[in-house]
Parts: C-alpha cells; sequence; structure tokens
C-alpha cells in the first residue's frame, strides 16, 4: 500500500525564498568557517573528512584484498607447492603456474616437495576477489594491502614469481603481513550446528539413524577441538 | 653554420618547456568517462574524502573538446566502441587517457562474446590502473603517475625539430 | 602629463587590475567552495594553490584549437569575444575610487566620467547577450542552440527588472553618472543612518541583486552553465582560450556587477560614519578609498560565490516566471513607492 503524501501548504517565509537561502548560508558559511580552522592546522591530516593522499594515507583494514604476494613461512621457505589450485579456482583466469622440481642444492629453500617453476599473475585481468587465497591448501598465496598498482604500460602489470615474493618482503617490513587465519567452522562440528542437524531431521526417527547422527556430531566436535588445540 | 649550432635543445627551449609541462600537469581537467563500477570509485575520488580537485583535476567536464584527461573507468562493450573512439578523437591535442580497472585494460573478467577485451586497441592508454575497482587512492596515484609523464613531456622539441627540417 | 597620457595609464591598470581579480575569482571559487563542502580545493600548485589560476591558463594557452567542420567560423570565433569584452569594457565606467591629487592636478579614479553612467553597462551587458546566442548558433550543435537559447531567453527577461530597479535609482539620484551618485553617498540619512543607497532603496536592492544573478548566469540562474554540466550547454564545442574566454568573461561579469552594486546600494568608497578625505593627506586618501571601495566589492564577489554553493539551480520555467511573474510587477511597484516618496519630501 502506498503510503499517502501529506502536502503542506508552503509558508509566506517559504515562498519569498529569500529567507531560506539565507538560511542556506548560514549552513554553508559553518562549515565554511569549520574547514577553514581545521585546514590551518598542522600535519598531512587537517580538514577531517578529507584524505590528502599522497601524503596523509586512510587506514586499511587488514582484510582488505590488494596485490598478491607468494608467502615464506616462519623458516624462510617458499610455501608455494605449484599444484595450481589457485589457477583453476580464479574466476578470470589470470594465473598461469607450472609445477616442477626443486634443482639439487636448492631443497631448502622450499618448504614442500615441489615447487612452482612458474607463476604468474596478470594484474589487470584480476578482480581481486581472493578466490585463490581460500582454494590454496598451504597459506602461500595472499593478498596483501597494496593498492598502488598503476603502470605505464600493460606488461608492466603481469607479475612474476620475483615480483609476488618481493611483494612479500616488502609487506613483511612494512608490517602489513596478514593474521593468522581464524579456523573455518566445519558443518556439523560445532555443537549448535550438530543440535541443529538432529532437530531438523523429524522423518529419520530410526533409533539407528538418530543414533548415527548423534555420533557424527561428536565425532567431529572432538575433531574439531583438535584442531583448535593444535593451531592456538 | 646557424642551423648546427642550434640542433640540441637550448636553454630558452628547455625552460618553456618545463613551464609548458608545469601548466599542463597541474591542472588536468578529467573527462570521467564512467561506464559501470569503477565509476562510482571514481566519484569517490572526485568526492570530499578523497578530493582529486587538490591536483587541480577540479572541473570534471563532460564535453570533450574542454578535457585533458578521459579516465575511462569501467566494462566496454562492443556497442560502446565506436562511441568511446568518438569521444576520444573529439579531444583537443595534448590529450591523455587512463583506463581505470580491470575491465578497461583488459576486458577483466569478462571474457563474453561482447565485452571489448581492454581498450588499448581503440584508444592509446597511458596509464593503466589494476583494480576492481581501484580503490581512489589506487586512481589518485595513478594520476601522480600521469602528472610524471606529462612533465617529462616534449611539447615544444617535436615542432622544432620539424622546423629545422631535421 | 597631458590627459590622455593619465587616460591611458587608468586604462592600462584597470584591464590588468580586472585581470587579476578575475583569475584570482577562479582560485577563491575552488577553494572557498572546497571548504564549503569538506574538502580542500586545489594545494598543490602553489602554497595554497595560489598558482592553479596560472597553470589553468598555461593549459589553456597551449592546448590545440578546435573549429567544428560544420561550424560557422566567424559566428564560431566571433562568440567569445563578443562576451568576454563588453565585460571588461563595462568597467571603465565604474569609480573604484575618489580622486587623487598628484603635482597639483586632480585625478579623479574612474576612466571615464561619462553623463549617461550606468546605462552604458546595461547596453553593454545586452551586447553579451549576442556572445552567447552567437556561441551556441556558430557551434552547429543541438546542446549548444538549446543551450544558447535558454540563456537568451533568460538574460533579456531579466534585464526588464534590473531596469526598471535602475530607474528607481535614477529617481532618487537625478542623475545616470556613476560618480556623482557616489559623491552623494556621503553622510547621514535620517540622522543615524549611513547615507548609503541601500536604505533608501531596500526593495530596489532586492531586485537588483537578484537579477543581477540572472545576469551574470550565476546560480541559482545558471542554466547556461548547468547544461554544461548536465548535457554541454553553449560552450560545448569550445576549447582551450576560447573557453578560457568564456569563463573568464563570466567572472569578470560578475566583478562588474560586484562594483555596481556597491557604487549604487553601498556608498561606493565611503565608509560609514568617518570622512576620510578629513584626516589623510590627497594621495592616501585616493588610495584608502581604493581600498574601501575594493573591500567592499570583494565582499560581494565572496557572495556570488557563497551563493552558489549554497543553492541550487532553478527550473527553466521557475526562471521564467520568477522573472515575468514575480520580478517585473515587484520593479513596477518599487517605482511606484520611490516616485510617491520623492514626491512627498520634495
Amino acid at each position: 500500500m502506498a503510503k499517502p503524501v501529506v502536502k503542506k501548504e508552503y509558508t509566506f517565509l517559504e515562498r519569498i525564498y529569500l529567507w531560506e537561502i539565507v538560511k542556506g548560508l548560514k549552513l554553508t558559511f559553518k562549515h565554511f568557517t569549520f574547514n577553514f580552522k581545521e585546514s590551518l592546522k598542522k600535519g598531512p591530516h587537517t580538514v577531517p573528512t578529507c584524505w590528502q593522499y599522497p601524503e596523509d594515507r586512510r587506514p586499511i583494514a587488514p582484510v582488505f584484498r590488494g596485490a598478491h604476494m607468494l608467502c615464506l613461512d616462519d623458516e624462510g621457505r617458499e610455501l608455494c607447492v605449484g599444484c595450481g589450485m589457485c589457477a583453476r579456482a580464479c574466476p578470470a583466469k589470470c594465473i598461469t603456474v607450472k609445477r616442477g622440481k626443486p634443482a639439487e642444492g636448492e631443497e631448502g629453500k622450499y618448504a614442500g616437495k615441489t615447487m612452482s617453476a612458474e607463476f604468474t599473475i596478470d594484474m589487470l585481468r584480476c578482480i581481486f576477489c581472493g578466490f585463490c587465497e581460500e582454494a590454496c591448501p598451504k597459506g602461500a598465496i595472499q593478498l596483501g594491502q597494496e593498492y598502488e598498482l598503476a603502470e605505464y604500460t600493460m606488461d608492466a602489470c603481469i607479475y612474476d614469481k620475483e615480483r609476488l615474493l618481493a611483494n612479500f618482503q616488502k609487506a613483511k617490513a612494512e608490517g602489513k603481513l596478514k593474521p593468522p587465519k581464524k579456523p573455518v567452522p566445519v558443518a556439523g562440528g560445532d555443537k549448535k550446528a550438530g543440535a541443529k542437524k538432529v532437530a531438523k531431521k523429524p522423518v529419520a526417527t530410526d533409533g539407528k539413524k538418530s543414533k548415527k547422527a548423534a555420533s557424527k556430531p561428536q565425532a567431529e566436535e572432538k575433531k574439531a577441538s583438535e584442531t583448535k588445540r593444535e593451531e592456538t | 653554420m646557424g642551423l648546427q649550432a642550434y640542433t640540441g635543445p637550448g636553454w630558452l627551449l628547455t625552460k618553456a618547456e618545463q613551464l609548458i609541462n608545469w601548466g599542463r600537469s597541474r591542472s588536468p581537467w578529467p573527462l570521467p568517462y564512467g561506464t559501470a563500477c569503477c565509476g562510482i570509485e571514481m566519484m569517490c575520488a572526485l568526492a570530499a574524502s578523497y578530493d582529486m580537485a587538490r591536483f587541480g583535476a577540479e572541473r570534471p567536464s563532460f564535453s570533450p573538446r574542454q578535457a585533458d584527461v578521459l579516465i575511462e573507468a569501467g566494462t566496454i562493450t562492443k556497442k560502446m566502441v565506436p562511441v568511446l573512439r568518438r569521444i576520444y578523437d573529439q579531444m583537443a591535442e595534448p590529450k591523455w587517457v587512463i583506463a581505470m580497472g580491470a575491465c578497461a585494460c583488459t576486458g577483466g573478467v569478462f571474457r563474453t562474446y561482447s565485452t571489448h577485451q581492454g581498450i588499448s586497441d581503440v584508444i592509446p592508454v597511458d596509464v593503466y590502473i589494476p583494480g576492481c575497482p581501484p580503490r581512489p587512492e589506487g586512481l589518485l596515484y595513478a594520476l601522480l603517475k600521469l602528472m610524471d609523464k606529462i612533465q617529462k613531456d616534449h611539447p615544444l622539441r617535436k615542432q622544432v625539430v620539424e622546423a629545422l627540417g631535421g | 602629463m597631458d590627459n590622455w597620457v593619465i587616460a591611458l595609464i587608468k586604462v592600462v591598470f584597470i584591464w590588468t587590475w580586472t585581470l587579476l581579480i578575475a583569475t584570482l575569482m577562479t582560485w577563491v571559487e575552488r577553494r572557498g567552495s572546497a571548504m564549503m563542502q569538506d574538502r580542500l580545493g586545489p594545494n598543490r600548485a602553489g602554497p595554497f594553490g595560489l598558482f592553479q589560476p596560472l597553470a589553468d591558463g598555461i593549459k589553456l594557452f597551449t592546448k590545440e584549437d578546435i573549429i567544428p567542420e560544420k561550424a560557422h567560423k566567424i559566428l564560431f570565433s566571433l562568440g567569445p569575444i563578443l562576451f568576454a569584452l563588453p565585460a571588461f569594457s563595462a568597467y571603465a565606467v565604474i569609480p573604484f575610487g575618489d580622486k587623487l591629487i598628484v603635482n597639483g592636478k586632480e585625478i579623479i579614479l574612474q576612466v571615464a566620467d561619462v553623463n549617461v553612467g550606468f546605462l552604458y553597462v546595461v547596453a553593454l551587458g545586452a551586447m553579451a547577450v549576442y556572445g552567447i546566442v552567437l556561441g551556441g548558433w556558430g557551434s552547429n550543435n543541438k546542446y549548444s542552440i538549446l543551450g544558447g537559447l535558454r540563456s537568451t531567453a533568460q538574460l533579456i527577461s531579466y534585464e526588464v527588472p534590473f531596469g526598471l530597479s535602475l530607474l528607481a535609482v535614477v529617481l532618487v539620484y537625478g542623475t545616470f553618472s556613476l560618480r556623482e551618485i557616489s559623491l552623494v553617498q556621503q553622510g547621514t540619512f535620517l540622522g543615524f543612518l549611513p547615507n548609503w543607497g541601500i536604505f533608501k532603496q531596500p526593495l530596489g536592492f532586492i531586485l537588483f541583486i537578484v537579477t543581477a544573478y540572472a545576469e551574470a548566469n550565476r546560480v541559482p540562474f545558471d542554466l547556461p552553465e548547468a547544461e554544461s554540466e548536465i548535457v554541454a550547454g553553449y560552450h560545448t564545442e569550445y576549447g582551450s582560450m576560447r573557453l578560457g574566454l568564456y569563463l573568464f568573461g563570466e567572472y569578470v561579469n560578475m566583478y562588474t556587477l560586484a562594483a555596481l552594486m556597491v557604487t549604487l546600494y553601498f556608498g561606493a568608497w565611503h565608509l560609514p560614519y568617518i570622512d576620510m578625505s578629513k584626516f589623510l593627506g590627497p594621495v592616501s586618501y585616493g588610495i584608502a578609498s581604493f581600498l574601501v571601495f575594493f573591500l567592499k566589492t570583494a565582499f560581494f564577489l565572496w557572495l556570488f560565490v557563497w551563493v552558489r554553493w549554497t543553492v541550487p539551480r532553478f527550473r527553466y520555467d521557475q526562471v521564467m516566471g520568477l522573472g515575468w511573474k514575480a520580478l517585473i510587477p515587484l520593479a513596477l511597484v518599487n517605482l511606484f513607492i520611490t516616485a510617491l516618496c520623492i514626491q512627498l519630501t520634495v
């Protein structure tokens, strides 16, 4: 049902409009004097509402999806094993991965048994969705916080493995690495989720089935708590 | 003998070029060619939070004759290609193009029959910005890079060399 | 020195001064509007962005000059010139200060003290309409024609109340000459108010300021410009310095109208109750009167910018309705009341 509109008659002051203009002028004057005083302050961030890039940068959320980086683990070994899951998961098909075996003396550089011989990301195709980050089984590729990515040529925007590793080093040096991920709750592993599942199955009221349904969540809950203990 | 003495750029020419480049780089009036989502981020960059007017881009004009920089923000479909070319041709020299976002640079995630895969074969692009959409600060960074590029330009030299028959 | 040398110096000075003020106004507009919108305007081009107009000027001068193929070349070129020149020339009759006594010679701070004063200004304002309509027509572009015609309609319909409110001023002062009107505005009126025009003509002032905004194509009457932002009005096809002439001409128009407002209604160079000539020497009095006039004009220029960023623009039918149905009757009423008052007091 449409809401009935009540049309008010304009008062005399509103009709001559000049008083309304004066009221508007008072408001803009207030804004003007406030911002003028603020703009005379020291420091890059003067006016509160304006972020004066490039000196004054807005704080970015830690989960911001910026440019990619190939991560190293705590001992400095590359985590990427060259499985190509990220390339499979990418909606824009911008990642190209070629798996290879590490050379004779270089096995200490890599955390896994295989490595990626070639790893290129075409940044101009990438939509920064983060699917590669979610798909990676080793947590090797992560989306960092770098957003200043403009270049003069298209070739300069194709990042190869060195560039991605360098991104990681830069982020580490600036302290902008991503915080460790919180464990994603497994379906049916949580007490609450388990209870919901049992309650939702009114049809299968066999003794066996309900027992199974009851035992399954308990087993998964045990597993989930074990993994939780491992990670913390 | 007179011609040989002037084959290199002299002091006056260099200084005049620097002045012209300074003037052009400090006042890039954009033509906001926002077709899709990147247009929103471009509007955000033009608005109060990340003010693009600080760099002199105060007057976004929708008339191509008055604009310097064509900020192409958004997906270009095949239907739009002749329109884009026409608008680019109507702009007055000197003109620059910023391709903002994945769709403008390469067609992005839309590898379809209707999307034109990147505008670099329609108009010459000066700065590419990856992102989907790029942050407004990303666009400002690209504008700064464009300003650097304009400062290194040689607006007078080509004509002088041509005039000397060199 | 001969009279013509002095006149030449005055002309050069006023031309340079007007150009300087117009460029400064672009800066004031951008910074002021930015402060009102919770952001900062240009601040990279120099300290506080003061070189921004210079950068704009350099850029506009070095841009390619395009004349569309099917455009009417003569009209296209004539448009900006006919818009900008009258704006500059109108400043010739405005007294920008009292006299300066140098070497025993009295130099009035006005380029030409003609006895038709502001009628000259009104006539030149009518010439500016030609600039717009020729520019719009000569561009051979449907948006330009529409923008130009709408602007023409607005300008000529607001010239009627403009002229009528000025007629009331003539009734009060009995002369067209701007210098004589400014000279009369010293002392007090009714014992306690300064003898300024606004106290004698309050309704006339309101009419004048509203029609001045319409004549200058400024918000809330900026239909021709508004089209530029939305569709693209009469300066669609103009680039480089032709556009510069249009934009500049607009600011100079604004300056002329603000100066006219000050001269007619705010006691050109007189301070409210103080008579400066009593305690200042001849040369410093001239300079002081110039400064006072300039400060008052600066306030009205700021008012132009202030109102622009406060009020949304009117719709076309609202503009026409206001002009013909509200302002002209008011102007006639104003004329009637003024005539009545003069008849009763004389």
